[in-house]
């Protein structure tokens, strides 16, 4: 063998190639699957737009449906996109970050919108901060602290390509700044937090549920998405097989999904109970406040609201598509990705009320 | 330095120790002809081998027996990699920036890890006092993945060069303090007797016959160490970045780019082992006798 090495790779390949491949196929969610009870692969993250699968799971509504759901969490965006590539889930929420990366890279359908996370990807500073000294030096973003002076050469620690990143843009946009302005530093959320208690850079940007534990230690917030004029959806998404072969499967689903909504918009209450039974299951404890924050800064959409978010009116782009393309353009901006991408993106009919209507009519 | 001292120090005395235990050097070609044919032959061999992979690479992807979302074609990761010679899209830096941000992280690490971790495993390994001072420290600091130092890195060091360079020198401080206090363990008592008997102190022993005898596995060390190093690049990179290969094969990642990912793996890779190969060149040179 030793005197053969070219005979050990392509056995090694090949032997990599069947496992991998088993591996997918044995993942596929619909292998088990009954002929009674449809088996769906569903995945979320320690969010609230998990919450209204997690509350169909709790009040056995798939059941009632007749759709088993076979649910799988991931800790963000990236890793769950893996799984998609995999084949490993047919829906599922994130961030409109991954969402509209995996319609690009995979070709998954944005079929709903979770909840508008523009107010909970936020910026915050230490309560002694200049910062905080001056709001509204840009009389057109009235709730942002902080000017050009106060700002400038300061250190943001962030999650870099992400809604964050969106965020703290168009802060900066917004007090007249660029990224040349200040010390951007890439972290992970929860690094970025216990870098920020150690005294390390002058600004975090968080998102929700972080952001409620950095109220908690006391820190203040300067400004959001919201506060610096950009939309950030959350996005509800079908993998581009069950999209396109089962969408009988992924309206059920997006049926039990919407009524979690409708619940959680009724009955917000209870819901954020239910939601902080959730949290604690994935290891966080959020306090009340912190709870009822996730119902009164992020707001939800019914079908029938959805149906309109997705309306195209005489041609126009719909209001998601307006809201994808903006963030499409900060991507390209940014060179994360291509012009063709997002032109892939715009016009392949990625954000898709097929399912919606499905549900709605 | 006394007359029989010199004659048992340093390069000649771990020559004569190390002739009989190490493995007898490979039979001299009988002509040039045939030793070009050897080496000629393997380096066909592992070209051969290399282009196999390579071409078997090509066919998983095009032939979809791997998706070409989950892994990128040769051709393609070769056009990311010419790419990314001039262009920051779409990690936000070229490569080369991405390497040297790496490389200055990697070597400070590194050498700092080996410039303590090497005199440090050496002293335990002879010094009986120091081994049973620091041995019961080391070895329950020795288990703990570099890893799950960062929140502590962040806290004592910040977010800046040493907290991930602390990171790095974790790594490779292990090895080199493992392998130059087994090498020392390991010098030939007959040596030591010798210089002994020839009048040196333990500390001129430990000098002139312990540490040269354990040169050999503390090159072990280094090359082990130099590995180690690499491979906790990424995640010290975790820890905040805004450049450097684990940054790019993070951004890879969280942008669904396989191929960037690939780029930023055999980069890492070919540093690595290039540095290895000098490595081994170094070890050549300062101890000859291990050439096997």
């Amino acid at each position: 063998m030793r005197s053969k090495p070219w005979m050990v790779w392509p056995l090694i390949l090949l032997l990599a190639g069947v496992v991998f491949n088993a591996g997918c196929s044995s993942s596929k969610p619909t292998s088990s699957e009954s002929a009674k009870e449809p088996v769906i692969g569903v995945s979320h993250q320690p969010c609230v737009h998990a919450l209204p699968t997690y509350m169909a799971m709790q009040k056995g509504w798939d059941k009632a449906e007749g759709l088993k759901i076979n649910y799988q969490f991931y800790a963000s965006g990236p890793p769950q996109n893996e799984a998609l590539a995999s084949n490993k889930w047919e829906v599922g929420a994130e961030g409109a970050v991954p969402g509209m990366l995996a319609a690009i890279r995979y070709g998954a359908y944005i079929i709903a919108i979770s909840n508008d996370e523009s107010e909970t990807n936020d910026l915050w500073v230490r309560p002694n901060s200049p910062i905080l000294k001056v709001k509204g030096a840009n009389p057109k973003y009235p709730d942002v602290y902080g000017s050009a002076a106060t700002v400038k050469g300061k250190t943001i620690l962030l999650t870099t390509a992400s809604t964050g990143h969106y965020a703290v843009i168009a802060t900066l946009k917004a007090l007249g700044l660029n990224e040349q302005d200040v010390k951007l530093v890439h972290m992970e959320q929860s690094q970025a937090m216990a870098a920020f208690e150690a005294g390390q850079g002058d600004i975090v940007q968080l998102w929700a549920p972080f952001d409620y534990i950095g109220e908690s230690k006391g820190w203040k917030k300067m400004s959001s998405g919201k506060r610096a004029g950009v939309v950030i959806p959350g996005v509800v998404l079908a993998s581009k097989k069950a999209f396109e072969e089962n969408p009988d499967k992924v309206a059920k689903w997006l049926k039990l999904y919407m009524k979690g909504i409708a619940e959680m918009k009724a009955n917000p209450t209870d819901s954020a109970k239910l939601l902080g039974a959730y949290y604690k299951e994935h290891g966080l404890t959020l306090d009340d406040h912190a709870l009822a924050q996730e119902f009164s800064l992020r707001p939800i959409f019914d079908t029938k609201e959805q149906l309109a978010l997705f309306a195209r009116k005489d041609g126009a782009p719909s209001q998601v598509e307006k809201w994808m393309s903006d963030l499409a353009d900060f991507f390209v901006q940014q060179g994360r990705i291509s012009p063709a991408e997002k032109d892939k993106f715009m016009k392949g009919n990625f954000m898709n009320d097929k399912i919606l209507k499905m549900i709605g009519s | 330095m006394t007359p029989p001292l010199q004659s048992v120090s340093a390069t000649g005395a771990v020559q004569a120790a190390a002739a009989p235990v190490a493995p007898a050097p490979p039979p001299a070609p009988a002509s040039g002809r045939k030793a070009g044919e050897a080496s000629g032959s393997l380096w066909w061999l592992s070209a051969l081998s290399l282009a196999g992979f390579l071409g078997l690479w090509y066919a998983v992807v095009r032939f979809e027996i791997i998706s070409h979302t989950l892994l990128a074609s040769p051709g393609e990761v070769l056009t990311t990699f010419i790419s990314k010679l001039t262009e920051r899209a779409p990690d936000g830096a070229t490569l080369g920036a991405h390497f040297k941000a790496s490389l200055t992280l990697a070597l400070t690490g590194y050498l700092s890890a080996v410039t303590v971790g090497v005199p440090l495993g050496l002293i335990m390994g002879w010094f009986r006092k120091a081994d049973d001072i620091i041995k019961p420290i080391f070895e329950m600091i020795r288990p703990i993945p570099p890893i799950a130092w960062i929140p502590l890195a962040i806290l004592w060091l910040g977010i800046g060069l040493p907290a991930k360079a602390f990171i790095i020198w974790l790594s490779a401080f292990v090895p080199s303090v493992i392998n130059s206090y087994a090498g020392i363990k390991l010098t030939e008592p007959v040596l030591i007797s010798v210089s002994r008997t020839f009048g040196a102190s333990n500390w001129e022993t430990f000098l002139r016959v312990g540490a040269p005898s354990a040169l050999p596995m503390v090159f072990t060390g280094l090359r082990l160490s130099l590995s180690s190093a690499w491979m906790t690049l990424v995640a010290a990179e975790l820890l905040a970045a805004t450049e450097g290969l684990g940054y790019m094969i993070q951004m890879g990642r969280t942008l669904a780019r396989p191929d960037v990912i690939i780029v930023g793996m055999l980069t890492i890779g070919c540093t690595g082992a290039a540095m290895a190969f000098l490595l081994e060149k170094l070890e050549r040179k300062l101890a000859p006798w291990r050439r096997s």
